[in-house]
């Protein structure tokens, strides 16, 4: 670890452009504040609304249906998800052939772009002739209106998120417990513990770092998810999959309400920022560890 | 002889199971984009068929599929390596210095992958159309640059600090500059990582729909815009739209097969080495 | 505390790696018994033989005449530690418990053997804590703790005080011994560092490249070492060999080593059998070395002269001959001439493939 010389001209050429390219984050924020507190639609003048705004916000039924909407969004699909990727990776580890096809496919899900994945889903939830109603009948399962009816339309965004994102749970997972000693489990072998209980009290608590990090990230990829339900749904029907993401963005480019927009903006950073805030405490010392 | 216990058994099965689910919507899109129109709405699913190309000569031609594509992979390349340029000095700073607050930076530039990018994209729309960025390729790079950096930087960290500053300092005794060393001695010994840095942050960015979708209007757009777009014009063209997500979606399929053993570590940020 | 029999054992890693040759091995019961030899002797093998950890390619495993060989670890109810030290993400009472917990036992049982455990170690203050957060010895002692609150038939230790401060390595040693004499426990104790073994077993198995070379207490390997491996592997540093030729002369009987002679003649009877070529052996700390002319000893020039631990190593040269001498005391200095001597009762002598015959 070198002092820093302030006469190193390398090192401050080094560090400027990032910073410079920081304050573009600094001015957003910023900004975001600043145009909360004013009425502005596009094309008008901002007005200076005071806490106007903030005020409709908290009185605005749709904003709490949109936050209940999100909230249980992610308690849904990141509960799947790690409940279903830590199987699959407890499965990983008792296979012995076929790992390496596992983990190629694993990854397809995860380098698909969300929108285009948006689109496909969207065509396979279809009523009338998506597979998906098709291969739920042959196991007996009546076809569901997935993206016309509300409540259908929530839980095909969380199947989309878990077929998007289970992979990663489980190949993070997989990949941290195959960095454990293997003293580790021939010890609990030894003591009689049996597979299942050595994964579950043995393995899962050596990795719980890293499972916190998964979690963490999860957590807030799942509150800002945007790309794959607005290719899929478009937040509808109506609002029932208007998540946060989306609630902001119709409010900017389809109402054109930029001051009501950057108020809820406002409060989503705010919001994520608090999220942060509380779970990295434990992620984080496990990032800053690597 | 191959003792399969039953637990094994119904392991591989649900194991099987499972990588279905995953796989069939890939397959389901390079079927449909292959399947000759009058096939397409045929249920129970036609499995076998003649294949045709009808549907990806549509694609191409129609709302200028090449433009998009070039704007897509220029964008990619450029904001990628705009980005190593910026960030792999400062990634280097940041492992080798004892810096001031070096634990909020770094917080810092991994908040930037924390963004609800809508919510941020607002006062960058304003900024741009104001500066007449706005569905520029600039404004775009611009934008991208900046959240490339959170993986440049948290990945090569790990790999930076792989190598042993003994090594770096030895030759800095030999006469080089730090910036020589860097150059010279470590960029070379951490090749791997940088080529797995870069192609996934290329994936992240060829992928990326929110901020395109908010900053570009017809000229600067990304492929997974106007993947939407498709959705519009083309509606009930299942083959076509599977066509255009065949297209789209193939090349990371491929880079993603390539870097596969790299993917999870930057998926997590480097937490997995 | 049971009796360990290996009848025949021989291992084969893959498709060529012989880690285990023919191995017969049989463990008193209620013995401490070392496993000794260079790396790759085929020691950690044998010992997750017995563990449990492997089956071998052929051969059986008896525990009291039991043939345990398809048995699980579990059910042989072995305990093992190991040179990386095992602690799971608990407290240390937690860490122990778990052996208890998997089978079962009931609650005031487990709590009353792990505070045992706990006591014997030494570690019942630290109980509460988080295992993983304590320094190496200590988290060895709640490791030892866990493999014995199982009141196991044996107890295995592979290296288990490699990676621990010497400190508290001489505390486990401790404990160790006092463990296995109070409660006649059977304990193999497989290690490289022949210190250990000589001061901590009953009786040590040298192995060499899977094969057991000799298996008997420390003094008879020190004094009546097989081969001239064992010969040379035990002792610091062990015994050095000369090449001689059986001559006669004068009605006597000499070992000619070239530079100087050793008279065999009263145990000539028994080495004319084996030919000419003889190998004589002795270990530094038993050759004579006198600054005094005697009788019957022959002359060295000291070459050099070493301090090891609180004894002086000389090396004396004769001719193309180097002899090492490990003293007490000795007011010889580099340059001098010595007078050396071989006792003839600490002298032995092997054919020229290895093996002992006086």
């Amino acid at each position: 670890m070198k002092k820093i010389s302030f006469r190193s001209k390398t090192l401050f050429i080094a560090l400027i452009p990032m910073i410079y390219l920081y304050g573009l984050v600094i001015y957003p924020f910023a900004s975001v504040i600043y145009y909360s507190f004013f009425s502005y639609d596009i094309g008008g003048t901002p007005v200076f609304n005071g806490v106007g705004n903030y005020i409709q916000l908290f009185t605005d039924t749709q904003f709490y249906r949109t936050l209940g909407l999100t909230l249980s969004y992610s308690i849904l699909a990141v509960g799947t998800e790690f409940l279903f990727g830590i199987g699959l990776a407890y499965i990983l580890v008792h296979i012995s052939r076929g790992r390496s096809v596992a983990t190629s496919i694993l990854i397809l899900p995860l380098v698909m772009t969300p929108a285009v994945a948006g689109i496909i889903w969207r065509i396979m939830f279809d009523a009338g002739f998506g597979h998906v109603n098709f291969y739920l009948s042959l196991i007996g399962i009546p076809g569901q209106k997935w993206l016309i009816r509300p409540t259908e339309a929530f839980i095909s965004t969380v199947i989309v998120d878990v077929w998007q994102w289970t992979p990663f749970v489980t190949l993070v997972t997989f990949a941290g417990l195959t960095t454990l000693p293997v003293e580790l489990v021939e010890s609990a072998y030894i003591d009689g513990a049996s597979e299942f209980r050595t994964f579950k009290d043995i393995l899962l608590p050596r990795i719980r770092a890293l499972l916190y990090i998964i979690l963490f990230l999860r957590v807030i990829d799942t509150l800002k998810i945007f790309d794959t339900v607005y290719t899929m749904t478009g937040g509808g029907p109506g609002t029932a999959t208007t998540y946060m993401s989306i609630f902001n963005y119709l409010n900017l480019m389809t109402f054109y309400h930029i001051g009501y927009g950057c108020t809820i903006a406002a409060f989503f950073i705010v919001l994520m920022n608090v999220v942060v805030t509380i779970l990295s405490k434990r992620a984080g010392a496990a990032l800053f560890a690597t | 002889m191959i003792e399969m216990k039953l637990k094994t058994l119904i392991f591989y099965i649900l194991l099987a199971i499972s990588l279905l689910f995953f796989i069939y919507p890939v397959y389901f899109a390079f079927n449909l984009a292959f399947m000759p129109r009058a096939a397409i709405f045929q249920l129970p699913p036609n499995y076998i068929f003649q294949p045709t190309l009808d549907n990806f000569v549509k694609v191409i031609n129609s709302w200028e599929f090449s433009k998009y594509l070039m704007n897509s992979t220029i964008v990619s390349i450029l904001s990628v390596s705009l980005s190593l340029i910026v960030g792999l000095p400062a990634t280097y700073a940041l492992v080798r210095y004892d810096i001031p607050k070096k634990g909020t930076i770094l917080s810092m530039i991994l908040g930037i992958r924390f963004l609800p990018i809508t919510s941020v994209a607002i006062p960058f729309y304003i900024m741009f159309v104001t500066l007449g960025l706005y569905d520029t390729m600039f404004g775009l790079l611009l934008t991208y640059i900046l959240l490339n950096l959170p993986f440049i930087v948290w990945l090569m960290r790990g790999y930076i600090m792989d190598v042993p500053t003994e090594l770096e300092e030895s030759y800095e005794v030999d006469g080089l500059s730090k910036t020589q060393v860097f150059l010279r001695i470590t960029l070379p010994l951490v090749y791997k990582g940088l080529l797995a840095t870069v192609l996934f942050c290329f994936i992240f960015t060829w992928n990326e729909f929110g901020i395109a979708l908010l900053l570009t209007g017809t000229n600067a757009r990304t492929l997974p815009v106007q993947s939407l777009q498709f959705v519009a014009s083309l509606g009930l063209d299942w083959g076509a739209l599977c066509a255009a997500a065949v297209l789209i979606a193939s090349p990371m399929i491929v880079f993603g097969l390539l870097i596969r053993r790299y993917l999870i570590r930057g998926l997590s940020l480097g937490a997995v080495r | 505390m049971v009796e360990i029999f290996l009848d025949n054992v021989t291992h084969i890693y893959g498709k060529e790696v012989k880690a285990l040759d023919s191995t017969t091995l049989r463990i008193e019961n209620g013995s401490l018994i070392a496993l000794l030899g260079p790396s790759g002797c085929g020691k950690t093998t044998t010992m997750r033989i017995i563990a449990g950890l492997l089956r071998p390619t052929s051969g059986r495993v008896y525990f009291d005449n039991v043939d345990v060989t398809e048995r699980s670890s579990q059910e042989r109810n072995v305990a093992m530690v190991f040179q990386f030290i095992v602690i799971y993400d608990k407290t240390v009472f937690e860490n122990i418990e778990f052996p208890l917990l998997v089978r079962k036992v009931p609650k005031e049982e487990r709590i009353k053997r792990v505070k045992h455990a706990a006591e014997l170690m030494g570690i019942s203050n630290v109980l509460s804590q988080q295992a993983r957060r304590l320094d190496p010895g200590t988290r060895q002692k709640v490791a030892l703790a866990r493999a014995f609150v199982r009141q196991p038939t044996v107890f295995l230790l592979d290296e288990p005080l490699t990676n621990v401060d010497p400190q508290t390595r001489l505390e486990l040693r401790k404990i160790i011994k006092e463990l296995q004499k109070d409660l006649h426990q059977t304990m193999i104790y497989v290690t490289h560092d022949q210190a250990e073994a000589l001061t901590l077993s009953e009786k040590i198995a040298v192995m060499k490249d899977g094969k057991m070379i000799q298996y008997d207490t420390p003094e008879a390997l020190y004094d009546k070492p097989k081969n001239t491996f064992v010969a040379w592997f035990i002792g610091n540093p062990g015994m050095q060999f000369f090449d001689t030729s059986l001559k006669q002369s004068d009605g006597a009987f000499l070992l000619d080593a070239g530079e100087f002679s050793v008279d065999v003649s009263n145990v000539s009877g028994q080495l004319v059998k084996y030919g000419n070529e003889l190998k004589l052996g002795i270990r530094p700390e038993n050759v004579q070395v006198s600054s005094q002319k005697k009788v019957g000893w022959f002359n060295a020039k000291c070459t050099m002269v070493e301090r090891v631990g609180n004894m002086y190593l000389l090396t004396l040269s004769k001719g193309r001959l180097e002899i090492k001498a490990k003293i007490k005391e000795t007011d010889v200095r580099e340059g001098d001439t010595t007078w050396v001597q071989f006792p003839s009762e600490k002298v032995r002598v092997y054919t020229k493939a290895g093996e002992l015959i006086i």
